[in-house]
């Protein structure tokens, strides 16, 4: 069973009654399998948030069918064993970081003997310890976010869904987060992520999906990217193959199931 | 005294209802907070009702506090109600359900400013519309007529729910079937309501 897998996804958003809709995602097909960590990438615009939200049962698909770790997106079983970091999000500012943990915890079903416990834990490993009673809007945008990384970790969930990952983050939150990362990706976490920093990218990820205009360009393991890169920077290996010149995922032989 | 204090709670209450309901689904999905709750095992019908569950505890709060300041000074005054308004408490209260329900239904379909207005003016002529059309209806006719007979079946009767002139001419409590009437009435349309809202938010892009 795959933790994602979709099928030719189109999604289309509404743009008023009399005016053609606005095609954000043109037949994406890819799939994740357990225990890998794959970075999707693509400039601005290119679907990827589109994407995500569609694994999360946010938006329809206009057509495709999406599954997630066995079940149909949006789906409670499919929410049970995933986190989710969106791309922004703003947590309640009246609560304190253990208690927004602990109604998360709650919503999953986490039982309560255990949960005071994971709290702690993964308050520590987001480096909240000691901060965890004071109110949200004391926070910073970057504990914030540190907030939102421990909500989608907490209770270690099979597969985690990360947007715009490292958003907000300064270097020393973005060094910490690469250490939560490889912790979760030695644990044989599945992790999904979309990122515009390609060498926390080149860091942590087995694959990589690069998309532009609602399609895959390029699908392919990170070794076969450095080989095919021949000493050119993943930055200017990004920017060719989003801008056209680089080879497509027909020509790269990228992996599709 | 008392007729001017149970006005003033009666629309405090509703301006508190209103306006709380108003702004709970719009600020949710403006600071994108539904995000990281929906990603969680819950569904859009739970939120919505965790949501409806939340502004009627809220209302209900406020309604307790405004009527113990009203019975406090009431009783120091030495003219302290009968029975009757603990039952003008419990149909205040199902009043104002029935109007966080319509707010929520309407704050998915309009902005919050225009909800905000609609949901009063709505509760206003909820509060006054069987009592103005009984006064006016036998001067109605042909389009009229239909028209307002169309809005008294739709609209709900929210002066059915008050009891204020019984509790000030210090009436006798309203007969039990009254308030199980009442009580049905109050639930068919919130149930309509939040079935409504939750159509909509189940089919809304987010």
């Amino acid at each position: 069973m795959s933790a994602i897998r979709v099928e030719n996804l189109v999604v289309e958003y509404p743009k008023g009654p009399f005016r053609p809709p606005h095609r954000a995602v043109a037949g994406i097909s890819l799939c994740v399998e357990p225990g890998e960590v794959v970075g999707f990438l693509g400039p601005n615009g290119a679907g990827k948030s589109t994407t995500i939200k569609s694994l999360l049962g946010f938006i329809f698909p206009k057509s495709g069918r999406i599954e997630v770790l066995g079940h149909p997106a949006g789906s409670r079983p499919s929410k049970r064993r995933l986190g989710y970091l969106p791309e922004v999000a703003l947590y309640y500012p009246f609560l304190s970081a253990r208690e927004t943990l602990l109604m998360y915890g709650r919503l999953m079903d986490l039982p309560e003997r255990e949960l005071k416990k994971k709290v702690d834990e993964t308050l520590a490993l987001v480096g909240l310890s000691g901060k965890e009673d004071v109110r949200l809007k004391h926070y910073s945008k970057g504990m914030q976010q540190r907030v939102g990384i421990a909500q989608s970790i907490l209770g270690d969930p099979d597969l985690m869904i990360f947007d715009e990952l490292s958003s907000g983050l300064d270097p020393v939150g973005r060094r910490d987060l690469r250490a939560i990362l490889s912790r979760l990706r030695a644990a044989g976490r599945t992790i999904f992520f979309s990122s515009h920093e390609l060498s926390e990218v080149e860091l942590l990820c087995d694959r990589i999906i690069i998309i532009n205009h609602g399609r895959v360009l390029l699908e392919e393991s990170l070794e076969k990217v450095r080989a095919q890169r021949e000493g050119r920077s993943l930055e200017d290996f990004f920017v060719e193959v989003t801008t056209g010149d680089g080879p497509s995922r027909g020509e790269g032989g990228g992996r599709h199931d | 005294m008392s007729q001017i204090a149970l006005f003033v709670i009666t629309w405090s209450a509703i301006l508190i209802a209103v306006t709380a309901a108003a702004r709970q689904m719009p600020a949710e999905i403006s600071n994108r907070t539904l995000y990281p709750l929906l990603a969680k095992p819950l569904s859009r019908w739970e939120f919505l009702l965790g949501k409806f569950v939340g502004v009627n505890l809220m209302c209900l709060f406020s309604l307790v506090v405004l009527y113990a300041i009203f019975l406090i000074v009431a009783w120091r005054a030495g003219t302290m109600p009968g029975w009757i308004v603990a039952q003008n408490f419990y149909l205040r209260f199902l009043s104002l359900a029935l109007l966080v329900a319509m707010t929520l239904f309407l704050s998915l379909l309009l902005t919050h400013a225009a909800n905000v207005c609609l949901s009063l003016l709505l509760a206003i002529g909820a509060s006054t519309f069987s009592t103005a059309l009984s006064l006016v209806h036998d001067k109605l006719s042909g389009l009229q007529l239909r028209l307002a007979e169309a809005l008294y079946f739709t609209l709900p009767h929210l002066d059915l729910f008050n009891l204020n002139g019984k509790v000030v001419h210090g009436w006798e409590p309203v007969a039990a079937w009254v308030l199980v009437y009442l009580t049905l009435y109050a639930l068919g349309y919130i149930a309509q309501l939040l079935g409504a809202a939750g159509l909509l938010l189940q089919r809304r892009m987010l």
